[in-house]
This record gives C-alpha cells, structure tokens and sequence, in this order.
C-alpha cells in the first residue's frame, strides 16, 4: 500500500516492512500547517508512485512514537530508509522543499 | 528547471491568505458573482489555527475555538462556489495586466484583480541559538506544540496578547509556565492581565519582569534552558526549561510586493478615507486587507470587516 494511517502500535511494523523509503508525516487535527504538507506529499507520491510510501501518523494516535523520536512540533517528516530514520524535516514546507529534501536523501534519485 | 510548465489558470478575482480577512472577501465576492479563487498560502486558516478561545467574536455568546472558527470561515466560502487552492504564491508580476503569480506547485495564475491577504507571521528574537533551536522546544506557537510538552517547564516571551493567552494556555499542560517581559508592565488587555495575575498568584506561572533571552541553552537535540539578564541590575541567570514559546509580536507577510506596491515599515499602504475604493492598495485593481495592511487593530474581526470593503471595492473595480 502507498499511503497508510499508521499508529504507536503499527509503527515499527510498517517502517521495518517497508520494501520502499518511508516518508512519515506525522500531523495533527489541530495543525493548520498539516493540511499544506499532507496533500503535498501526496503530490509528489503520485508523480513517483515507485519511489516510495508514506506513513500517516497522527499525534492522537502515535503520542508514544512522538515522544520515542523526540519530536517536538506538527508538520514533522521523517525519512526511514530500510527501518532507519536518515532524515528528518519541520515546519510549513512548501511541495517543491519537500521534494529537493527526498532528492537528496533517496538514493539514486532521478528527475523524471 | 526540469518542470513541467503548466497552463496558466486565469480567475476574474484571486484572495491570497485563508485568515478572517480572505474568507470574508471571498463570501462577499463569491455571492457578488465574481467566481473568487483563495490561494491559501502555507498557513492554512491563518493566525486563528494557532490560537484557542477566541472570546470576542460577535455572536459567539460562549466563545470559540481559533480553528473552529476558521473551518467555519471555510465552509462559508466553499458553500458559495469559492475555489479554494492549497498553493503558496512565491513569485507576484503586478507591472502589467492581468496580474501574474506563480505558486510554489509550479501552477501559474493570472487575475483582473487581487486581494492580498496574506496577514501577518510570528516574530523571533533573532538569536542564532534560537535559529538552531526551531522545532526542537523553541515554538511560536504555544497551541499547535504546547501538547509535545505535557507536564513540563516552559517559558513564554512576550508581553503582548498572544504572550499572556499562551502563558494561560500551557499553565493547564505544563507543570511551571514562566512568562518573561523585558519591561514592568504587559500590553496585554486588562481582562487577560488579570487572568494572569490570578493564575500568577494561586498556580503554575511565574512572571519575570524586566528580562531578556540572550540564549537558548540546549544539548544539541533539544532545549534544556536558557540564558538570561535582568534588564534592571545587568545580571545574568539561567532558567531551566524544556521549551521557549517566543510571543513578541507579528511581521506582515509583503516580501512578495517589495518594490511593487506602497509599504510603510512593511505593511501594505491603502487608500483609506471617505470616498470609497478604502482597500486599494499603490496598485489600481489590487486591494489589502487584514493584518498585511493593518498594524494598529489587528484583530479577526476587524480583518473580516476589511475583508469585505476589499470585496466591495473589487467588484466595483471590475464592474467598470
């Protein structure tokens, strides 16, 4: 599956299962940011749909994996690349920062 | 480079910012049958979403959630044909007519005619540690990352409105709220000092009167205190914290029109006066409204009200 809702106790299975890099966003209902992020990503997901997947994590549901990986404020993206966090972003980020940030993290990135 | 170019997307009217002043042109607009299109911007729903209790909304008897409101705003807009676009507007062409803006998607715009409501973002104190800091306990937003801090200690700087109501806010999450003014007394409202003095007198806030943030104080990962003087003495003390809210304050969002439109400290310059057409920007066909073009008020309501002058005075202009 290319996008799922992952919560505290689905977490570790969806990132160590992963075939793909994993980008999680983890939001929250109450982030106005979040809902700029969230449609991006997806964005960039459906122009490379191969490339990787994305993990949902809503601060309601994954207070404990917040609170495991420190994190301290909504939009945050984590890049896990084979059950490993290589990259981490925050804050309103805009569609084309997303995308330089996954280009220099995925490896043998290509501009289709 | 390496983008595809996409077709330009031309609307009669385009509102950039999704705050009480952009929702409220785009209702006047949209039932004035000029098919607005809002550009949302990166904050989505504006200041608002950052806030809670907003108590002074006319007819909100028990008052209103910041976020509610906005949603509510939203679905006013959308319930009269408003398109509403999650895009933020990174380039603005107002020299030549239709007026163009390319969004940070790539998309191209063109409008007859613009309301800038783009509203005002958070202030920082400038510090470099404050800079390494960001997102790791240094906020400008005690509403959307107060939770990340449940029953620890936290500072608000600040001696505003925003610094007062956020200081009340993580004093219900956090177990010690310090709230640090670098003068005697608050711009806060009465009714919010009180509050504060209340709460400073019978809970969990401290007030440090006459101090100022010299340093964010961490391990690297995360805050762990910070490094200030007092203003009066010229001493200088650490106070351990897990995280700082920074409240000092609001810049207008007008980098985009530098040298397009008449600003004064940054903020958009309107026509204002007795004969109408009060919103119009340096620009004929471009209007202003909210927080961009208003440091004195700065309140929803006013915004929603220049909102819907802004609106007016469009459909006029495009009625011409």
């Amino acid at each position: 599956m290319n996008i799922q809702d992952v919560t505290d106790s689905s977490f570790m299975d969806v990132i160590e299962t992963a075939e793909r890099p994993v980008l999680v966003d983890v939001w929250a209902p109450w982030c106005g940011p979040c809902k700029m992020v969230g449609p991006a990503i997806k964005r960039l997901l459906a122009k490379q749909p191969e490339r990787f997947q994305i993990a949902m994590a809503n601060m309601e549901t994954c207070e404990g994996t917040a609170a495991q990986y420190e994190i301290k404020t909504t939009p945050t993206l984590l890049l896990f690349i084979k059950g490993k966090e290589v990259a981490r972003r925050s804050g309103a980020l805009m569609e084309s920062q997303i995308s330089q940030w996954l280009d220099q993290h995925i490896d043998g990135a290509s501009d289709e | 480079m390496g983008r595809v170019m996409s077709e330009v997307k031309h609307s009669p009217l385009i509102i950039l910012g999704s705050g009480p002043a952009g929702y409220t042109a785009a209702v006047y607009a949209a039932r004035a049958g000029l098919t607005p299109v809002i550009i949302t911007g990166a904050a989505v729903g504006g200041q608002l979403t950052g806030t809670t209790e907003v108590d002074n909304w006319p007819g909100d008897v028990d008052g209103v959630q910041g976020p509610e409101l906005m949603a509510r705003m939203q679905q006013h807009a959308e319930r009269f044909d408003t398109e509403i676009l999650y895009d933020h507007i990174t380039k603005a062409e107002l020299s030549s007519r239709p007026f163009a803006l390319t969004g940070d998607s790539g998309q191209r715009y063109s409008a007859d005619a613009l309301i800038i409501a783009t509203g005002a973002s958070a202030q920082y104190l400038g510090l470099p540690s404050e800079t390494d800091y960001m997102n790791k306990g240094v906020s400008g937003c005690a509403t959307c990352d107060g939770f990340f801090y449940k029953g620890g200690k936290v500072a608000v700087v600040g001696g505003g409105n925003t610094a007062v109501e956020e200081a009340l806010y993580l004093s219900n999450i956090a177990s010690e709220v310090t709230l640090i003014h670098r003068r005697g007394e608050l711009r806060a409202e009465k009714i919010l000092q009180e509050k504060l003095f209340t709460k400073a007198a019978t809970g969990n806030i401290k007030i440090l009167w006459h101090h100022q943030v010299e340093e964010v104080l961490g391990d690297g990962k995360k805050v762990e205190g910070l490094r200030l003087t007092d203003a009066l003495s010229g001493n200088a003390k650490e106070l351990s914290v897990d995280a700082v809210f920074i409240a000092i304050g609001h810049k207008p969002n007008t980098e985009l029109f530098q040298n397009q439109l008449d600003m004064q400290a940054g903020y958009l310059i309107v026509h204002s006066g007795l004969e109408g057409n009060v919103t119009q920007t340096s620009i004929e066909g471009v209007f202003a409204a909210g927080d961009v073009a208003d440091h004195a008020y700065r309140q929803a309501i006013t915004s929603a009200g220049m909102g819907c002058m802004a609106a007016l005075d469009t459909e006029r202009f495009l009625s011409r």
